[in-house]
C-alpha cells in the first residue's frame, strides 16, 4: 500500500512537472512572438495618423451596442462618453435588458428620448424588442427596450438592429480612450484580407480618475489585490493575445473591447446563449463559420486602443469573476472540441485551441493541485530538494520572470502609466503576484472548472463599486 | 460510442495521461539493475562504487526507501556521517517505522559521537529481540551510556 502510494506520487510530480515545462515552453514562445508583433505594431501605429483615419471617406461606419441590466448608476455617463468618441460615423444602440432599475428612465430623462416604431428584422434569434426610443438631440442614440435575456441575447438584438459593417459591444462600466476606436478600425483599413475582429487592449481603470465618463488622470490602485490584477492584465494583454494573433491563431478577444464585422458575426449565428462568455465563443464561431465558407478573413490584434474596465475589488468578487471566465472557457472548448488538433483550422486548430483547451481550461486544475501537492511531497520527504527547487522554479520563477518582462515592455512601448513611481511599483508587483495571488486565482479557477465537471453552470454576478469619479472644473 | 469517447479534450488528456504513465513507467532509466549491482558490490564490501550505483539509483528513484536506506548504510560504511544520517533521516520521513532506517540512523549517531535516541534502540530491541544487528547495537548503546 505504502509503495503503491509513492508510486502514485512519483506519476503525479511528473504530471505537474511535464504540464509546467509544456506551460512554460509555450509562453516562452509567446513572450519571443508578442515582443517581436508589440514592437512592430507600436512603429506601425507611430505611422498612422488618427486625422487621416477620421477625414477618410473610406472608414466604415460603426454601430456601438451597450447591453445594460440595472445599470443606472453608469449608464448616463456611459453613454455621455461613447457619445464623445471621436469617430465619423457612429451609432449608438442601447439594449436594455429588462432592468428593473431606472436605467431606461435615466437615458429617457437625461437625452429627451421618444418613443418609436422603428422595423426590427430579427436576423438573429433574440428576445423581441418591447420598444424603441430615439433622441432628435441625438440621432445616432437608440435604445431597445426588451426581456431580460442575458447578455448574448441583447447583443443580438443591439446587432439586428445595426445598419453599420462594423460593431462593437461595450461593457456599461468600460471607458474606452476617445481615438480607441479609429485606432481599433486603422488594422481594418490597411488590410487587404476582409478584417473580421479588431481586438485591442483592457486596462484597469481602478485608482484613475474619470470625469464625465473619460480618464482624466492615470493612476494605480491602493489595494493589493487591485494591484496585481493591473500587472496580470498588462501580462494577458501583452504576453498572450498578441502572439497568438500574430501565429493567426486569435481564440481570445475580449468582449469588452473588440470590433466586429456585423455580417459575419450574423453568418456565425450571433452571440451564443449556451456559455456564459459569449466574447470568446463568437470567436471560435467565426473560425467555424468562415473556413467553412473558404472565405478569407483576418482577425487582429492592436495593441494601441485601449479600453478602462473596474476590476473587482474584493476576493469574494475576483473569485466570482474567475469561477465564470473559467466555466465560459471550459464551455466554449467543449462545445468547439472537433476543431482541437483539426489541420483546417490552421494554427488555431493545431496550436491556440490546444493551448487554450489543455492549458487554460483544464491546465488550472493541474496548477492548483501541484500548488498543494509540492510543497507537502516536499514535507513529507516524498519529493527530493532538487526536484522541489526546480517545480517551484517551473510553478513560481518562470512567472514572475514573465511578470516583469512584461511590465517592461509596457513601459518600452505603450507607456500609460506616466510616472517612474508607477514602474517601479509595478514592478515590485510583477515580482511579488506570483506567490500569494496566482495561486489563489489558480484555486478560483479550479473551483470554475469543477462547476463544470459537476454542472452547475450559472453566472454569477461579479457587483463593483464604482470608479473614482470627480465632477467637472 | 459514448459521445466523451468522440471529446477531443478528452482524448488528448487521455493521450497526455497515457503518454506520462508509459514514460514514467516504461521508458524511464529503471532504477532496479543500478541498485542490485550496488547490492552486489557492498557485499563485496566495494562500498565507494556501491555507493555511486546506490546514488545513481536514488537520482532515477528519490522515494525509493530500500535505495536510500542502501545509500546511507554505504556513506556509513565509508565514514561519511553526515551523508549517512541525510540518507537515514530522509527514509524515515518517507517511512517512520522502517526498522533499516531506524537502525542505521541510531547507529550513525552512536558512531558519530552524537546523543543516540535511547528509547528508539529500546523500542527497536523489544520488536526484533532476534534480529543481531539490533541486539549489537542496543549492547554498544548500553556499554556507552548512549553518550560519549
Amino acid at each position: 500500500m505504502h509503495d503503491r502510494v509513492l508510486v502514485l506520487f512519483d506519476y503525479v510530480n511528473a504530471v505537474i512537472l511535464v504540464y509546467f515545462v509544456l506551460t512554460n515552453a509555450t509562453y516562452t514562445l509567446l513572450m519571443l512572438v508578442s515582443l517581436y508583433a508589440v514592437t512592430m505594431h507600436s512603429k506601425y501605429a507611430a505611422r498612422i495618423g488618427n486625422q487621416d483615419l477620421l477625414d477618410s471617406p473610406v472608414t466604415p461606419p460603426v454601430a456601438l451596442i451597450v447591453p445594460a441590466h440595472n445599470e443606472e448608476e453608469g449608464i448616463v455617463p456611459t453613454v455621455l462618453s461613447l457619445l464623445e468618441l471621436e469617430y465619423p460615423e457612429k451609432e449608438l444602440i442601447v439594449v436594455d435588458d429588462g432592468s428593473s432599475d431606472g436605467t431606461a428612465s435615466r437615458l429617457v430623462e437625461r437625452f429627451g428620448l421618444q418613443a418609436a416604431d422603428f422595423i426590427y428584422r430579427p436576423r438573429l434569434k433574440a428576445r423581441a424588442p418591447l420598444g424603441f426610443f430615439y433622441s432628435p438631440e441625438y440621432p445616432q442614440l437608440l435604445l431597445i427596450r426588451k426581456e431580460n435575456g442575458g447578455k448574448a441575447d441583447a447583443l443580438n438584438v443591439g446587432i439586428n438592429m445595426a445598419r453599420s459593417p462594423y460593431f462593437f459591444s461595450v461593457d456599461a462600466d468600460s471607458i474606452i480612450e476617445r481615438q480607441g476606436v479609429l485606432r481599433l478600425m486603422a488594422p481594418v483599413l490597411q488590410s487587404r484580407i476582409p478584417t473580421v475582429v479588431s481586438g485591442g487592449v483592457v486596462r484597469i481603470a481602478n485608482g484613475c480618475t474619470v470625469r464625465e465618463g473619460k480618464i482624466v488622470a492615470v493612476d494605480l490602485p491602493g489595494s493589493w489585490l487591485e494591484r496585481c490584477q493591473v500587472v496580470e492584465y498588462i501580462r494577458t494583454f501583452l504576453f498572450g493575445r498578441p502572439g497568438w494573433n500574430f501565429l493567426h491563431a486569435t481564440f481570445i478577444a475580449s468582449g469588452a473591447f473588440c470590433l466586429l464585422h456585423r455580417e459575419s458575426v450574423i453568418g456565425a449565428g450571433g452571440f451564443a446563449t449556451d456559455t456564459v462568455t459569449e466574447d470568446i465563443d463568437v470567436i471560435a464561431s467565426l473560425h467555424r463559420s468562415l473556413r467553412a465558407k473558404g472565405e478569407p478573413y483576418r482577425m487582429v490584434f492592436a495593441t494601441d486602443p485601449i479600453c478602462w474596465t473596474e476590476a473587482p475589488k474584493e476576493v469574494r468578487m475576483l473569485a466570482r469573476q474567475r469561477r465564470r471566465w473559467q466555466l465560459g472557457l471550459l464551455q466554449t472548448v467543449m462545445k468547439h472540441n472537433d476543431m482541437i488538433f483539426n489541420p483546417s483550422y490552421g494554427a488555431l486548430g493545431m496550436m491556440g485551441l490546444p493551448f487554450h483547451a489543455y492549458i487554460e481550461a483544464v491546465g488550472c486544475l493541474v496548477e492548483a493541485l501541484g500548488t498543494v501537492l509540492i510543497p507537502f511531497s516536499f514535507l513529507v520527504g516524498a519529493m527530493p530538494l532538487s526536484l522541489f527547487l526546480l517545480l517551484m522554479f517551473l510553478a513560481v520563477g518562470y512567472g514572475t520572470l514573465l511578470s516583469t518582462g512584461s511590465v517592461l515592455m509596457e513601459e518600452a512601448t505603450i507607456r500609460r502609466y506616466p510616472k517612474i513611481s508607477h514602474v517601479v511599483t509595478l514592478m515590485g508587483y510583477a515580482l511579488i503576484e506570483n506567490f500569494g495571488y496566482r495561486q489563489m486565482t489558480a484555486f478560483f479557477r479550479a473551483q470554475g472548472a469543477i462547476q463544470y465537471l459537476t454542472g452547475r453552470r450559472r453566472w454569477e454576478t461579479v457587483r463593483k463599486s464604482g470608479m473614482k469619479q470627480v465632477a467637472h472644473a | 460510442m459514448p459521445e466523451w469517447a468522440k471529446n477531443r479534450v478528452v482524448l488528448g488528456l487521455l493521450v497526455f495521461f497515457s503518454a506520462v504513465g508509459v514514460w514514467e513507467f516504461r521508458l524511464k532509466p529503471q532504477f532496479r539493475p543500478m541498485y542490485e549491482q550496488g547490492i552486489v558490490l557492498y557485499q563485496r564490501g566495494r562500498y565507494l562504487e556501491a555507493l555511486r550505483e546506490f546514488e545513481r539509483a536514488y537520482a532515477l528513484a528519490p522515494n525509493q526507501v530500500e535505495i536510500i536506506v542502501m545509500a546511507g548504510w554505504s556513506n556509513l560504511k565509508l565514514r561519511h556521517h553526515e551523508e549517512a544520517r541525510f540518507y537515514f533521516q530522509r527514509a524515515l520521513r518517507i517511512e517512520p517505522r522502517n526498522v533499516e532506517a531506524q537502525l542505521g540512523a541510531a547507529l550513525v549517531d552512536w558512531q558519530s559521537g552524537r546523543a543516540v535516541d535511547e528509547k528508539r534502540v529500546r523500542a527497536l530491541e523489544s520488536r526484533y529481540p532476534d534480529d543481531p544487528a539490533v541486539r549489537a547495537m542496543a549492547a554498544a548503546v548500553r556499554s556507552r551510556g548512549g553518550r560519549k
